[in-house]
C-alpha cells in the first residue's frame, strides 16, 4: 500500500497546483491529454459489463448464447416489451414497490444512524465503548444463519408479506456500517465548532441539527447513494420476507425470469436488469453532486 | 476511537475521592450529556432490543444445537465446534478466505484511493468519470454476472480473445482450480467504487482552510498532500479498511453466482461464508452452520480489535 | 458507588433476558405450525385460503396461475394464493418457513427432496386425505418416487427420464452415422465421440461431460444392479464402479472426445440448459432429463433427438428409469390439508388442469391426463412423450431416492468430477472419495 501512496502522490499536488494558474501551457496540455485517454481506457473496462448486457438485451434470446460479439447482428428492441409484460404484473409494478421500501429506508438510515452517529462521535456517555463494539459485532455475522431467527421473530409479529421487516429497521438505526461511516465524519470535524455553538448556548440537538448535519453533507449523501443502491439489490431478505408474488421487488421479479430447470427468458431478463439499472444510476448521478466542499470546509467559522 | 476507549475507562471507575463543588457540578453537566446521548441513541436501543439481539442470540443458541431447520433444534453442546477440527472442507475454505482478505482488500483499497485522488480535482468531465466508474458496483447480484463474468474469463472469453491476439493461448481462467479464485478477486477489485465513492466524500471533508494556511507557509504540494491531505482522511481510510475487511471476510455474493453456488471448481472459491450457507441451507445442517458463523464473528472481531488498537498509532481526529 | 454497581447488575441481567425470549421464540416455532398457517380465512363463510408455492419461469407462472382460477371456479369456497421463485430461491425460502412453521399448504419438490422433507416430517402422510386425492390413474414408478418409510409423502406431477440428447447436425457435420441406440455399448458411445470431435472445427465436440450423480447412478446400475443407495438408506456403490466410470471420462477428456477440464469445469457453474454445449449447438451428445428437450432445442436451433443411454442392453441390468420430475407434497403443519390434497387433485388428475398445464412439469403421470392431452402437444413435447413410451417397458422401476442429507451428492460429485479431470487424484482416489463423502452425508 505505501508504494502505491507513492505513485499516486504527485497527481493530487500537481493538480492542486495547476488549478489557480490555468495557463494554457503546452506540457500541462498533454499531460492532460494523457491522463484522459487513460481514464478513458480504464473506463471501458468499467462499462463492458453495461455495454455487454445492453447488447444482449437487444439480441433475439436464443441467439445470445450462440453470438458473443459485442455488437448485436440485428436490433430487436421486443425483448423490453416482451420483459415489460412477462411477470404477473407489468414491470413497473415492482419498480414500484422497490421505490417504496428503498425511498423509507433511505429517509430511515439518513435520520437514526446520523443520530446514533452524533451520539457515538460527540458525546461521553457510560458504556459507550461497549455499545459501539456491540453494533460493530452486529454486522459480523454472516446473514445466513440470523435470517431464520429473523423469520421466525418477524412472523411472530405478523409481518411476514409485508414491508416492515425490510422498512422497521431502517428506521431503527440497525445499520451499523453508516453508523460507523457517519462517526468517523463527525470526528473528522474540528471540534471549535461545536464548542463555538455551546457557548452561543446550543443545546445538543440544535447542534446536531444545525451545525454537525450541515457539515456531513458528503457523509449524507454517501449514505443516501449506497442505501438507495443495497436495498435496491437486496436479494435475499426481499425474497425470505416476500412471498406474495403481488409485493415482489425488482431484484426478486428478475429471478424469476430465470429457470434453472428449464428454459429461461434471457433477453426480456437483460433487458429488464437494464431497466433495473436506470433508478439507481439516476440516484447516483443525482446523489454525487451533493460529495461537495461543504460550507463550512470552505470558509472558517 | 483511542480518545472514547480511554475517557469512558476512566468514567467507570467508581469515584473514590469526596465530591467537590466544582466536580459535582460537572457530574450534573455529564449527567445530561449522557442524557443527551441515550436520546440520540434511543432508536438504536430499540432496533438493538426488538430486531437485532433477538436472532443474533438464537444463532448463538443453535450454534449448540443440532437443528435440521425442519425438526427442531436439539442440544449437542460443544459438538459443532469440535467438529469444525476435522472439516477439511472448512480447513480449506479458511485458506481461501484468508487469501482472498489479504490480497484483494489492500488492492481494493488502493485502487479506490487512487482514483478518489485521481478524480477529486483538476479532470474536465469529473462527474463523467465518477459515474462510469461506479457502474459495475451497481450491477449488484444479478445472474447476468454470472455470465457475464464467463464472457470476460471463460475459455473463449474476451481476455483470452486478446490474448490470442498476442499469439498467446488462454486458459479458463474462471474455470481452472488454479485461476478462479484471481478472477474473484480481480471482480471484487474492479468493484472499487464504494469505498472510492467514500474517500472522495472524505476529501471533501477537508476544510480548504488548512490548505490556504499551508500555502501561507510557502508548504509544496508534496508537503500538503502528506501533511494535510493524509492525515486528515487517515479517519476515513481507517472507516474504509475495517468495513473492507469485515466484508471481504463475509464475502459470498460474486463466489455464490460465479460459481453457481458450488465454491468450485474443485472448492478452489469456497468462501467461508459460502460454505456456512451451504451447511445451513444446502444439507439442512443449520446448527453447524451457526458455529461456523460464530468461529467467524470471533476471528473478525479479533482483526477488528486490532485494527482499532492499531488505530492510535495512525489515525487522526479533529475531536 | 452502590448506586454504579446495582445498576450494571441490572444492566447485565437484561440480556439474559432477551436471550432467553429469542430461544424461547425458537421453540415455539419449531415445535409445530400456530394458527397463523393458512392466514385470512373468513370463518363466517366457511371460506378458506390455502398458500400453492412452486419455481419457474414466467411462462410456467401464467399457465400455473390460469389452472388456479379454473380451480378456484369449481371450487368457490377455496382461495388458492400462488407463490413462485427461481428454483434457488425457492428452497431456500421454503426452509426457512418450514423452521417457523409458516410454510404453504402445497409444497412442490423434485429429485431426492420429497424425502428430505418427508423423512423429517415437514410433510403429511398423504394416506390422511387419500379420499381426495386418489391416485389410481397415475404411473407407479413416479409414485413410488414420493414413497420411503412406508409413507407416500408425493404425488408426482410429471415423468421424466435421464437420456442421452443427440444433435443431428453435428453427427452429419462430422459425416458419423446416427448409432441404433439399442444396441450400442460405451465403447460405441467413446468411438464416436472420438470421432465426432475430430470431424468438427475446434470447440465443438462429441459429448459434453455431464457427470453427475444421475448418471453415476445409471452407469452403476447398469454394471452391478445397484444404484448410489440402497433400499434401506445405505450407500450402495461400489467404489470401484466410480473409479471405473472416471477412467471413462478421463480417458474421454485426454482424447479429445470431451472438452477439457477447465470447460466442464465452467459449463457446471453455469445457470441453465441454453448456457450447455448441446444448446450451443456444440456437441453432437450430452445426457440431460428428457424435459429438457424443448429447451435445448429452441436453444440449440437444431432439431435434436433423444436416444438411450449406452449400454443399456448389455448391462446387468437396465441403467435407466422414470422418475418424477417434479412433486407436490403437503406441508405437516397445514390448517387445511383436505382443501390442499383438493388442489393437488385438480393440478395432476384433471384435465381441466392439464388444458393449461400441459407437460410443463413433466409429461403427466396420470394415464387418462396424459391421453386427453397427447393431441394437443407441440412437437418438441411430443418427441418426447414417444420417446418416454419407447422405453417405458424396458427400464429399470426400481429406483431408489437417497436418504436425508442425499441431496449433497451433486455438489460432491461436482467437486470431485473438477479434482479428477483436472489431474489432481485419480479415478481410483476419486470413486473411494465419492463412497466415503456420500457416507458422511448421509450419516
Amino acid at each position: 500500500m505505501a508504494t502505491s501512496l507513492d505513485q499516486l502522490s504527485d497527481d493530487p499536488t500537481r493538480t492542486v497546483r495547476d488549478e489557480p494558474g490555468g495557463s494554457p501551457r503546452t506540457p500541462s496540455r498533454r499531460r492532460r491529454l494523457y491522463k484522459h485517454v487513460i481514464l478513458i481506457v480504464f473506463g471501458f473496462a468499467m462499462l463492458y459489463p453495461l455495454l455487454w448486457m445492453l447488447s444482449s438485451s437487444i439480441k433475439p434470446s436464443d441467439v445470445i448464447f450462440r453470438e458473443p460479439s459485442l455488437i448485436p447482428s440485428a436490433f430487436d428492441f421486443s425483448n423490453y416489451t416482451e420483459g415489460w409484460n412477462a411477470l404477473a404484473r407489468p414491470f413497473h409494478h415492482y419498480l414500484f414497490n422497490s421505490l417504496i421500501i428503498v425511498v423509507a429506508s433511505v429517509i430511515g438510515n439518513l435520520l437514526t444512524c446520523s443520530m446514533a452517529a452524533y451520539a457515538f462521535a460527540r458525546l461521553q456517555f457510560r458504556g459507550k465503548k461497549w455499545f459501539f463494539a456491540a453494533m460493530l459485532a452486529t454486522i459480523m455475522l454472516p446473514i445466513h444463519v440470523v435470517i431464520v431467527p429473523q423469520y421466525i421473530l418477524f412472523n411472530e409479529l405478523d409481518w411476514i408479506n409485508t414491508y416492515y421487516p425490510l422498512i422497521v429497521p431502517k428506521f431503527l438505526a440497525t445499520d451499523a456500517f453508516f453508523i460507523f461511516l457517519m462517526v468517523q465524519f463527525i470526528r473528522g470535524l474540528p471540534r471549535e465548532l461545536d464548542d463555538a455553538a455551546r457557548i452561543d448556548g446550543c443545546g445538543h440537538f440544535r447542534i446536531y441539527a444545525r451545525v454537525i448535519m450541515p457539515l456531513c453533507v458528503p457523509a449524507l449523501a454517501t449514505t443516501a447513494i449506497f442505501t438507495f443502491i443495497w436495498v435496491w439489490n437486496d436479494f435475499y431478505s426481499q425474497l425470505i420476507f416476500l412471498t406474495d408474488p403481488d409485493l415482489y421487488t425488482v431484484p426478486v421479479a428478475l429471478r424469476t425470469f430465470v429457470d434453472s430447470q428449464g428454459e429461461s427468458a434471457w433477453g426480456p431478463l437483460f433487458a429488464m436488469s437494464i431497466v433495473a439499472l436506470g433508478p439507481i444510476f439516476g440516484f447516483f448521478l443525482a446523489g454525487q453532486r451533493y460529495l461537495v466542499r461543504g460550507i463550512a470546509t470552505t470558509g472558517i467559522k | 476511537m483511542n480518545g472514547t476507549v480511554k475517557e469512558s475507562a476512566t468514567e467507570q471507575q467508581p469515584d473514590a475521592a469526596g465530591n467537590s463543588g466544582r466536580r459535582s457540578q460537572r457530574n450534573t453537566l455529564a449527567k445530561r450529556e449522557g442524557r443527551a446521548a441515550y436520546l440520540f441513541l434511543a432508536p438504536w436501543f430499540i432496533g438493538m432490543l426488538v430486531i437485532t439481539i433477538g436472532p443474533i442470540l438464537g444463532s448463538l443458541y443453535l450454534s449448540f444445537t443440532d437443528y435440521s431447520l425442519l425438526q427442531p433444534p436439539e442440544w449437542v453442546g460443544l459438538d459443532n465446534f469440535r467438529r469444525m477440527l476435522e472439516d477439511s472442507r472448512l480447513h480449506s475454505a479458511i485458506v481461501v478466505t484468508v487469501t482472498y482478505v489479504f490480497v484483494s482488500v489492500p488492492l481494493q483499497l488502493a485502487l479506490a484511493l487512487a482514483l478518489a485522488f485521481f478524480l477529486d480535482r483538476g479532470v474536465r468531465g469529473l462527474a463523467i468519470y465518477r459515474s462510469v466508474y461506479y457502474l459495475p458496483s451497481l450491477l449488484g447480484s444479478s445472474v447476468a454476472i454470472a455470465i457475464l463474468w464467463r464472457q470476460i474469463f471463460g475459455t473463449e472469453g474476451l481476455i483470452n480473445q486478446i490474448l490470442d491476439v498476442f499469439g498467446i493461448q488462454g486458459e479458463g481462467w474462471v474455470s481452472h482450480p488454479d485461476y478462479a479464485l484471481s478472477t474473484l478477486i480481480v471482480l471484487n477489485v474492479w468493484t472499487f467504487g464504494s469505498p472510492m465513492v467514500i474517500f472522495l466524500a472524505g476529501l471533501r471533508q477537508i476544510p480548504t482552510m488548512y490548505y490556504e494556511a499551508a500555502e501561507v507557509d510557502g508548504a509544496g504540494g508534496w508537503t500538503r498532500f502528506w501533511r494535510i491531505t493524509i492525515p486528515l482522511l487517515t479517519p476515513i481510510i481507517f472507516f474504509n479498511l475495517v468495513l473492507q475487511l469485515i466484508g471481504a471476510f463475509q464475502t459470498f455474493t460474486q463466489a455464490f453466482i460465479v460459481s453457481g453456488g458450488t465454491g468450485g471448481p474443485a472448492d478452489s472459491t469456497l468462501f467461508y461464508t459460502l460454505y456456512v450457507y451451504q451447511r445451513g441451507f444446502g444439507s439442512f445442517d443449520m446448527g453447524y452452520a451457526s458455529a461456523l458463523a460464530w468461529f467467524l464473528l470471533v476471528v473478525i472481531a479479533g482483526f477488528t480489535a486490532i485494527n482499532f488498537l492499531a488505530a492510535k498509532r495512525w489515525v487522526h481526529y479533529g475531536d | 458507588m452502590v448506586h454504579i454497581v446495582g445498576k450494571g447488575a441490572a444492566r447485565s441481567r437484561r440480556p439474559a433476558v432477551v436471550a432467553t425470549a429469542a430461544v424461547t421464540l425458537l421453540f415455539v416455532a419449531a415445535c409445530g405450525s400456530d394458527d397463523n398457517g393458512g392466514g385470512g380465512d373468513d370463518e363466517a363463510t366457511g371460506d378458506v385460503s390455502i398458500r400453492f408455492a412452486w419455481w419457474g419461469n414466467p411462462e410456467r407462472d401464467e399457465i400455473t396461475n390460469q389452472a388456479i382460477e379454473a380451480f378456484e371456479a369449481e371450487h368457490p369456497n377455496i382461495d388458492v394464493e400462488g407463490d413462485s421463485i427461481d428454483f434457488d430461491g425457492y428452497f431456500d425460502r421454503l426452509a426457512t418457513e418450514v423452521a417457523a412453521g409458516n410454510a404453504p399448504d402445497v409444497i412442490t419438490l423434485g429429485g431426492a427432496y420429497p424425502r428430505e422433507y418427508g423423512d423429517r416430517g415437514a410433510l403429511l402422510d398423504l394416506s390422511e386425505v387419500e379420499e381426495h386425492l386418489p391416485t389410481d390413474n397415475i404411473d407407479e414408478a413416479a409414485l413410488s418416487n414420493g414413497f420411503f418409510s412406508g409413507v407416500q409423502y408425493s404425488i408426482p406431477t410429471g415423468v421424466n427420464t435421464y437420456a442421452m440428447v443427440v444433435n443431428p447436425d453435428v453427427f452429419s457435420e462430422a459425416g458419423v452415422p446416427l448409432p441404433d441406440d439399442e444396441t450400442w455399448t460405451w465403447d460405441d458411445y467413446v468411438r464416436i465421440a472420438e470421432e465426432i470431435s475430430a470431424n468438427t472445427p475446434d470447440g465443438t465436440y462429441g459429448a459434453a461431460d455431464r457427470t453427475a450423480p444421475d448418471l453415476i447412478d445409471l452407469y452403476s446400475r447398469q454394471n452391478t444392479g445397484d444404484g448410489l443407495y440402497t433400499e434401506d438408506g445405505q450407500i450402495a456403490i461400489a467404489a470401484e464402479t466410480a473409479a471405473e466410470w472416471w477412467q471413462l471420462t478421463t480417458d474421454m477428456m485426454e482424447s479429445g472426445a470431451t472438452p477439457p477440464a477447465s470447460i466442464t469445469s465452467e459449463l457446471a457453474g453455469q445457470p441453465g440448459p441454453e448456457q450447455t454445449l448441446m444448446g450451443q449447438g456444440l456437441a453432437g451428445m450430452q445426457f440431460d432429463w428428457s424435459n429438457q428437450l424443448p429447451a435445448l432445442r429452441s436453444a440449440s436451433g437444431a432439431d435434436l433427438q433423444l436416444m438411450r443411454a449406452p449400454g443399456e442392453s448389455h448391462g446387468v441390468a437396465s441403467g435407466m428409469w422414470l422418475q418424477a420430475s417434479q412433486s407436490y407434497g403437503i406441508y405437516s403443519g397445514s390448517d387445511h390439508p383436505e382443501e390442499a390434497a383438493q388442489l393437488i387433485d385438480f393440478l395432476v388428475n384433471h384435465e381441466e388442469a392439464a388444458q393449461f398445464i400441459k407437460a410443463d412439469r413433466g409429461l403427466p403421470a396420470n394415464s387418462e391426463v396424459l391421453a386427453a392431452i397427447t393431441p394437443e402437444l407441440d412437437d418438441d413435447t411430443a418427441a418426447q412423450a414417444e420417446f418416454i413410451a419407447e422405453v417405458e417397458g424396458e427400464v429399470n422401476p426400481d429406483l431408489i431416492i437417497g436418504p436425508e442429507g442425499s441431496t449433497e451428492s451433486v455438489g460432491i460429485v461436482q467437486r470431485l468430477n473438477d479434482e479428477v479431470l483436472f489431474g489432481r487424484i485419480t479415478p481410483e482416489e476419486a470413486g473411494q472419495r465419492l463412497v466415503d463423502e456420500l457416507n458422511a452425508a448421509i450419516s
